[in-house]
């Protein structure tokens, strides 16, 4: 019986979590992901949703203003968020039914491994994956990626909670965890993350690829982020 | 009764002995980085699950423990609580429950309405003064207390009126981005009297910072500029607010105070005073919170200098209505209108006028006598109404003759703020 009820139990946290970082007031539109991880670093999207229908200027503005307040983002990156807000929070929203075909086509499109790297992790793991201060531990010889090709899609996935160590460096920051994206793009940024800066070298050969079907299986784990915590520590 | 005060050797920031003092209570580094790290975790926080799995908006009461849940929530991650009008109106001084609040930053552990313990919280006094001093909240405690009933409201108050023309992007508030708030604390310049402090003569701004700090540690540092000559003699530093500490999301244990100011010039979690002889260029006292000295058209957007405009200091002369509320349906007959009208404090509100027939003629109302020339006054009137759609109009004038414009909007600025165009409700009466 206390087993069942901690299963529930687990399952449901992970469950909330999910729908915490999916549910989002903003609407569907190419870019939207990049909007949520961009603003909410700093600020509620009630912020976004509060000056729906300001012009292209006012939202470029809004833009060069955040950055003031240490935004950091690409041009490139800058142009899609723009290209967004002016959109979906501009003066001529477009109506519910023109936006399906706008999200199908981002769908199909070819994923770009080191670009979802660049907009989903780079922020704090950094270009070259070299990490950030106590914050981010490093990806590049990363030995612990290399040792076990699941855990960096457990991390991904699920995030994780708990003071690590990484080469003689102590980590305490929050992996938020990224189950908002889809199942190829979970793989193709774990398999960038296993082979880029020199990974592909150190790691067993015997490491195959991670697929989107390993994903979802590993998504229907449901595990908390003290969990996969612990899933580290016994690979020890 | 004789006071010892710590003197800070000089003015770096992180000379020995600041850090010393610093350290018991926030080592700025240490919350520097704590605040990364949250920043950094998505900021998904046991309320937002709450609200992700009801589905439905995040409950105030939960954001900030205490908070009435009926406040309207404009930002969940630093806390922007708007009250609505409903609930505004019902008390003369607004309870910390239902009290609005607005913060640029974040101190860790501020989200409640708890106070943060004055021991180990100082500020320090530095600038253009003859030696920099650091006094402690403890000693602030035991000096001579002044009482101030006033208004407080924040500077983009009434800024969604301003889509009537051009929407302005920002947080958009409607009428309660404010309250009526008794602070008690210790005047300015009694401060610098029992602290011995001198100030050189060429000082002519009041820069303040308070200890929270911005979620990315790259950004600006929020902090803001007030012409000391117009300050020195009624701010205070203050300790308590409506009769006990300062709850810490509204800035305890120290804020810095100055009645007739707008909103974001009383910097919270006071911890540095600075004296200088130009206002800062900071981010946030300028492009922010300032608005163009000459109108512009709705939708101009001109660069922001110090010479064509004017930091967000005085409140304007503003007048609200707040019954009947917007839409109501009310009886015809007599109705009764009330509402509230303030300034900044110079001047006495000599008359607040009500239309109902779109400006055409002016009926004047019923003020009270406020606490203070910083509070507000409340008033009232009683017009006769047919049934039809009605709209009803509100305008406060002051002693100087200062009122509100017929059309806010000729006040538009970028950032929409100071909005005190003459209030406009629209009614059904039956």
């Amino acid at each position: 019986m206390r087993r069942i009820f901690a299963y529930v139990f687990i399952t449901a946290t992970v469950v909330i979590i999910v729908l915490a970082l999916t549910q989002s007031p903003l609407p569907k539109g190419p870019g939207v992901e990049l909007v949520v991880t961009k603003c909410q670093t700093c600020h509620g999207l009630e912020y976004l949703t509060d000056s729906a229908g300001i012009s292209r200027e006012m939202w470029a503005e809004t833009i060069s203003e955040m950055e003031e307040y240490g935004m950091e983002i690409e041009p490139q990156e800058r142009e899609t968020i723009l290209n967004y807000l002016a959109t979906y929070l501009g003066p001529h929203p477009p109506s519910e039914a023109d936006r399906s075909p706008h999200s199908s086509k981002s769908r199909n499109r070819t994923i770009d491994a080191a670009e979802l790297y660049r907009q989903s992790c780079a922020a704090c793991h950094q270009a070259q994956g070299e990490g950030m201060g106590r914050l981010a531990p490093p990806l590049a010889g990363n030995e612990m990626l290399l040792k076990d090709r699941r855990y960096a899609l457990l991390v991904v996935l699920h995030g994780l909670e708990g003071e690590i160590e990484v080469g003689d460096r102590t980590f305490d920051g929050q992996m938020p965890p990224m189950a908002h994206l889809r199942d190829e793009q979970v793989a193709a940024i774990v398999n960038y993350i296993l082979t880029a800066w020199g990974n592909d070298q150190r790691r067993p050969t015997d490491f195959a690829p991670l697929s989107p079907e390993d994903v979802t299986k590993a998504r229907s784990e449901s595990l908390t982020p003290q969990q996969v915590w612990e899933y580290r520590r016994k690979l020890r | 009764m004789p006071t010892k005060y710590l003197r800070s050797p000089n003015r770096d920031h992180q000379s020995p002995s600041t850090s010393a003092l610093d350290a018991a209570s926030l080592d700025r580094r240490a919350f520097v980085k704590l605040v990364g790290t949250a920043a950094i975790g998505w900021g998904v926080s046991p309320v937002h699950l709450r609200a992700a799995w009801a589905q439905r908006p995040i409950d105030p009461s939960r954001l900030i423990p205490g908070k009435d849940r009926r406040l309207i929530v404009h930002n969940s991650k630093t806390g922007v609580l708007e009250t609505p009008v409903e609930l505004l109106r019902q008390h003369r001084v607004t309870p910390k429950e239902t009290l609005f609040v607005r913060n640029n930053q974040f101190l860790p552990g501020s989200l409640t309405l708890d106070p943060l313990p004055l021991d180990n919280w100082t500020i320090e006094i530095m600038g253009l003064v003859k030696a920099p001093r650091i006094i402690s909240a403890t000693e602030l405690a035991q000096m001579e207390q002044t009482d101030v009933e006033m208004v407080l409201q924040c500077s983009g108050n009434g800024r969604s009126y301003y889509a009537r023309t051009v929407k302005t992007r920002g947080t958009q508030w409607k009428k309660g981005g404010m309250g009526n708030v008794r602070w008690r604390g210790v005047l300015l310049k009694t401060v610098f009297e029992r602290a011995e402090v001198t100030i050189h003569p060429s000082a002519r701004f009041l820069t303040a910072e308070g200890k929270d700090a911005p979620l990315v540690p790259t950004a600006p540092d929020f902090e803001h500029s007030v012409p000391l000559h117009d300050v020195i003699d009624k701010a205070i530093l203050a300790l308590e607010m409506n009769g006990e500490p300062i709850p810490a999301v509204h800035g305890g244990p120290v804020r810095l105070i100055i009645p007739g100011y707008y909103g974001t010039m009383n910097i919270k979690w006071l911890h540095r005073l600075r004296l200088e002889a130009h206002e800062t260029f900071n981010h946030h006292q300028i492009p922010r919170y300032r608005t163009y000295i000459r109108p512009v058209k709705p939708g101009t957007r001109l660069k922001r200098t110090f010479e064509n405009t004017a930091p967000n200091w005085h409140q304007r002369v503003k007048s609200i209505i707040w019954s009947p509320l917007e839409d109501d349906v009310v009886a015809a007959g007599p109705v009764t209108i009330s509402g509230v009208a303030w300034n900044d404090g110079m001047v006495e509100i000599e008359a607040v006028y009500v239309s109902t027939d779109r400006g055409r003629t002016w009926q004047r109302a019923r003020l009270q006598v406020p606490a203070s020339r910083y509070a507000w006054y409340p008033w009232t009137i009683t017009v006769p109404l047919r049934p039809g759609q009605h709209e009803i109009w509100s305008r406060a004038i002051d002693a100087l003759g200062r009122s509100q414009p017929l059309d806010g909007s000729i006040h538009w600025n970028p950032s929409g703020y100071e909005w005190y165009g003459v209030d406009k409700i629209r009614i059904t009466v039956s």
